[in-house]
Formats: C-alpha cells, sequence, structure tokens
C-alpha cells in the first residue's frame, strides 16, 4: 500500500494473515501426549475411566506456584504427566522437578480420591489447546466434577473505564460455565474482556460438556511471580468445593 | 462439531444462514455482532472445533452484573423462529494449517442442515482493488448458480454490484458454466475462508458472498454498510424514518462489547 508521501508499506492485518489464501496447508504443531502412572494405568485399564470430583487446573507459573504453596501437600501422588509442544531435545519423565524442565503434571490427593490437580508448568500454545483438553479429559470421569481454573494476566491487557494506572492490582476475575452453581468468590470479567490460550479451552470444554467450571483470572502488574500474585487466589480456597478439603500449609 | 443448547432436533430448511468469514477488518464478524445485538437473538448451540482459536467471554450483547456470567465461546450458533434465520458467530480466527478441514466440515454441515440459502459477510482489501473499483459503492457480492435460481434477478433490482471476476488469475481460460473454475475467477485477498467455502458450496447450495472492500482500522461502518445492504434484501429491522429529514434509517443497536474498542483510557496525568 502506497502512503500520501509516496512510499510503499507493508499492509498488515490483525485478522488475515499475509499468506492466507494459500492452497496447502500444512500441521506444524508436534502431538500431545498423555502418561499416566504405572498403579493409575492399571486403574484405568479395567475399563473405568477416574472419577473426578474436583479438578483444578492451574496455567502458567503463578497459578502452578499457587498449587505448590496452597494445594499440593505431601500427601498427593503425582499420577500423569501431559507432554505438549515438546522439541526434540526435551526429555521429560515422572522424576524430573527441576523448575526450568517443561513439565505439566497430574496429582491426585491421597485422602481424597476424587481430589486432582494440573499444575502446568509449560507454555501450552492456543493452537495446540484443543488435543490437549481432549487429552486431559479423555480418562477423567467430569460428570459430577467441579472444574478450577486458575490463569493469570498482564494488566495491561485488561480494558477498563478506569485507566491502568488507577486499578490496584493484583485483582482476580472469573468466568463460569452455565451448569456452575454457587457463588464464586471474585466477580465476573466484564466485557469486553476476553481470555484466550488454553485456559478458555478448558472452560469452552466444560460448557459444551455440562461440566460445572469457574476460571479464576488473576491480573497483576509483576512479570515474575509474586507473593501478592499467589495470595490474590487464595479465596478460591475458601470456596464451598474446596472449603476444608485443602489445608493451608503452615509455613505459607 | 456442532452442540445444541437444549437437545431438541431443529429444523432449519425454510432457515437463512447468516455466517462471517474472518477477514480484514474483522467486518464480517461485527456485521454478524449487530445483527444478534438488534435482533436479540438466542442462542442455540455452540461450535466447537479444533480448528477454532479458544477464546470465552461474558456476554457480548448486555451488559452483566459483576454476581452473573453467561459465558460466550470461539463460536455460536444463534436463531431467530420468527424471521427464520439463524446466525453463526465465530470469535477468533482459524489455526493456521487448519482452515480447509474446518472449510470441508463447514460445508458439509451447511449441507446437512439443508438451509433455505447461505449469506457470507466477509471483505477484501482495499490496496487490492482495480482501477473500476476505487470509486462508488465498495459493496459488492457473488450469488451461487442455486442462489441466483432462487432469487432470479432480485439483486439486479437491488442495484447491488457482483464482484468482478479476474479472469487472468485462471490457468486455464474459465467458462460460465464449468463449476471447476469458480475459484479460479473469484478473486477476495484477505477475505478468509469465504472464498473457500463459496467454491465448495458453489454447485448445490443457494450461497451468497457479501464482502465489502476495506482497510484495517475502525471498521465499524464497514460492518454498518454491509449490514443495511442485507436488510435492504432480507427486511429482517424496521428501518426508521424521521419527520425532519425524511431520511431513513437502520436503527441498529450496537453490542455492549463495542465500547473500549481501542482499550482502557489513558492516565489525563500524563499530559499535564
Amino acid at each position: 500500500m502506497a502512503t500520501f508521501f509516496g512510499e510503499v508499506l507493508q499492509v498488515t492485518s490483525r485478522a488475515v494473515d499475509e499468506d492466507d489464501d494459500d492452497e496447502y496447508d500444512e500441521e506444524i504443531i508436534s502431538p500431545c501426549e498423555m502418561r499416566w502412572s504405572v498403579q493409575t494405568k492399571t486403574e484405568i485399564e479395567n475399563g473405568q475411566k477416574l472419577t473426578c470430583s474436583i479438578l483444578i487446573v492451574a496455567v502458567g507459573p503463578a497459578a502452578s506456584g499457587f498449587a505448590s504453596s496452597y494445594i499440593l501437600h505431601d500427601n498427593f501422588d503425582r499420577v500423569g504427566v501431559l507432554f505438549s509442544g515438546m522439541n526434540e531435545r526435551d526429555v521429560n519423565t515422572f522424576s524430573q522437578k527441576s523448575i526450568t524442565d517443561k513439565t505439566c503434571y497430574i496429582y491426585r490427593s491421597q485422602i481424597n480420591k476424587q481430589l486432582f490437580v494440573c499444575q502446568c508448568n509449560s507454555i501450552v500454545l492456543p493452537e495446540q489447546a484443543h488435543p490437549w483438553v481432549c487429552e486431559l479429559f479423555h480418562q477423567l470421569n467430569v460428570e459430577n466434577c467441579e472444574v478450577i481454573v486458575l490463569n493469570t494476566a498482564v494488566t495491561s491487557t485488561f480494558r477498563s473505564e478506569i485507566p491502568a494506572s488507577e486499578l490496584s492490582t493484583p485483582f482476580v476475575k472469573a468466568l463460569w460455565t452455565s451448569s456452575f452453581k454457587g457463588r464464586p468468590p471474585f466477580t465476573s470479567l466484564e466485557q469486553p474482556n476476553v481470555v484466550s490460550g488454553l485456559a478458555s479451552q478448558i472452560l469452552s470444554y466444560c460448557e459444551v460438556q455440562h461440566v460445572r467450571a469457574l476460571l479464576c483470572m488473576c491480573y497483576t502488574e509483576s512479570m515474575m511471580v509474586d507473593i501478592p500474585t499467589l495470595k490474590s487466589f487464595k479465596p478460591v480456597l475458601e470456596f464451598t468445593p474446596l472449603k476444608g478439603l485443602i489445608k493451608e500449609k503452615s509455613k505459607c | 462439531m456442532f452442540y445444541p443448547v437444549n437437545k431438541s432436533p431443529s429444523d432449519w430448511q425454510q432457515y437463512t444462514l447468516v455466517l462471517p468469514a474472518v477477514s480484514v477488518g474483522n467486518v464480517g464478524q461485527l456485521a454478524v455482532d449487530l445483527l444478534i445485538s438488534t435482533l436479540e437473538l438466542k442462542k442455540t448451540g455452540f461450535i466447537y472445533h479444533e480448528s477454532i482459536l479458544p477464546l470465552v467471554g461474558n456476554d457480548p450483547f448486555v451488559n452483566t452484573v459483576p454476581t452473573s456470567c453467561t459465558l460466550v465461546t470461539s463460536c455460536e450458533v444463534y436463531e431467530d423462529r420468527d424471521k427464520k434465520l439463524v446466525v453463526i458467530q465465530q470469535r477468533a480466527p482459524l489455526i493456521k494449517g487448519k482452515k480447509s478441514f474446518f472449510v470441508s466440515w463447514l460445508a458439509a454441515w451447511i449441507k446437512e442442515q439443508k438451509f433455505k440459502q447461505v449469506v457470507i459477510v466477509t471483505s477484501s482489501y482495499s490496496h487490492e482493488r482495480l482501477d473500476t473499483q476505487l470509486s462508488g459503492s465498495q459493496f459488492r457480492y457473488l450469488a451461487s448458480r442455486q442462489a441466483e435460481l432462487v432469487e432470479g434477478d432480485k439483486f439486479e433490482k437491488l442495484k447491488w454490484q457482483k464482484l468482478e471476476k479476474r479472469d487472468g488469475l485462471a490457468a486455464t481460460a474459465p467458462s460460465e458454466n464449468d463449476d471447476t473454475n469458480v475459484g479460479a475467477t473469484v478473486y477476495i485477498p484477505g477475505g478468509g475462508i469465504a472464498k473457500a467455502l463459496y467454491k465448495e458450496c458453489y454447485s448445490d447450495v443457494a450461497m451468497i458472498v457479501m464482502l465489502t472492500f476495506c482497510s484495517e482500522g475502525d471498521n465499524a461502518q464497514d460492518a454498518i454498510n454491509i449490514m443495511n445492504h442485507l436488510n435492504e434484501w432480507l427486511h429482517l429491522v424496521e428501518p426508521k424514518v424521521s419527520k425532519l429529514k425524511q431520511s431513513v434509517s437502520i436503527p441498529w443497536k450496537l453490542p455492549v462489547s463495542w465500547k473500549l474498542m481501542f482499550g482502557s483510557p489513558v492516565d489525563r496525568t500524563l499530559f499535564h
């Protein structure tokens, strides 16, 4: 496109790509893979899905940090691992515990066998969210389940009549599915804000499958994981299905 | 996959389907938003497909209170039984590499539902226009063979202009009656899946492509223009006649979600 001054500019569009009209399509994403622990595998092989009454999915470093600090005690077993977006050089096994590893582990409470926590430390691309969610729910019976998704975003992406500089951060907004009953611990996310990525895929799946689900979206200014951000999720623990189930770690 | 809200099967044989193509300036999506908002259409189902990027938000058409949430997802189907209208709204783009997969699924679904007619609302890069397209109305349409049979010379009567063919694009000389050459003469750069879907449905679905030439920016007016044309044809919204000026306008209701289109206001103290 030529401008008023005659220079030719590359035209970009927010909606379509330059090469959008390419006739050929190719798959660019590596597939997702779920691996269960030996004990859980035998349970699944008996033809039964794992009955799940509460599933907490922590997406991103801050939510994962919250799960580690407040939810995952010693009495949780690591029962599964979900791989996605792995390079050829990436290794992922059950034994990897380093925080730099691309891990996405599924934990199960020893006390309440129907309580699962999925701690997603690796970045799941939005393009990969659909197969990821299929894999996650494939072996879980979520018919009577309460799904709680924790996620974070930066405040600059939050749209409001109030300028971003005047918002007191961090703050948490929630979205929930139509079958969700009860009073969420946070106010709902106002228009025109939207949530994209993995968290939205989980919620979309729950909406079409009539599963009760709540998404808690923390808006924070900090690029790094900080204590106020972690603490902002705390009202979730007081929320009805979780109340009393999860005891706060004494050192937190 | 299409997931209905209620499990009762719907018979849409006498219905018109309106759907957007994610295109330059998001004109199609904005236009469909206007239609859903003005006619207060009811949600009748979801399209949950692996080709569409995920997205969720609160109800974009009404101001919700902080204690309530009506979830919307990336692709949903709305319906008006009185007006015999079905509308698809797609709120997120398609995944790169899965476009043709989605088009063939959508075409199969459209054929299965046996809609009376299908309208695709889209847009095309204004910098790709021919010299003859630079002035005058920026609105164009395309009608499949079935659509021409159903509608006859209606579009000529409405003085709609057909999208100009681009013969130079064809490897072989295109002929009017050859279905295989549909794709060769139709040129909608930046129009998303519109062309592919039109090609797929050309011979057996009454399909009309409505488009406007535009560039990225505030494309609300482009969406209003295109919907005015749709209303001229289908008479969905009652026009409002002003007493003083004797002018006719369509009272489109802008959705709540159109606010803050350019982000939050900036802190005023920056300019002190």
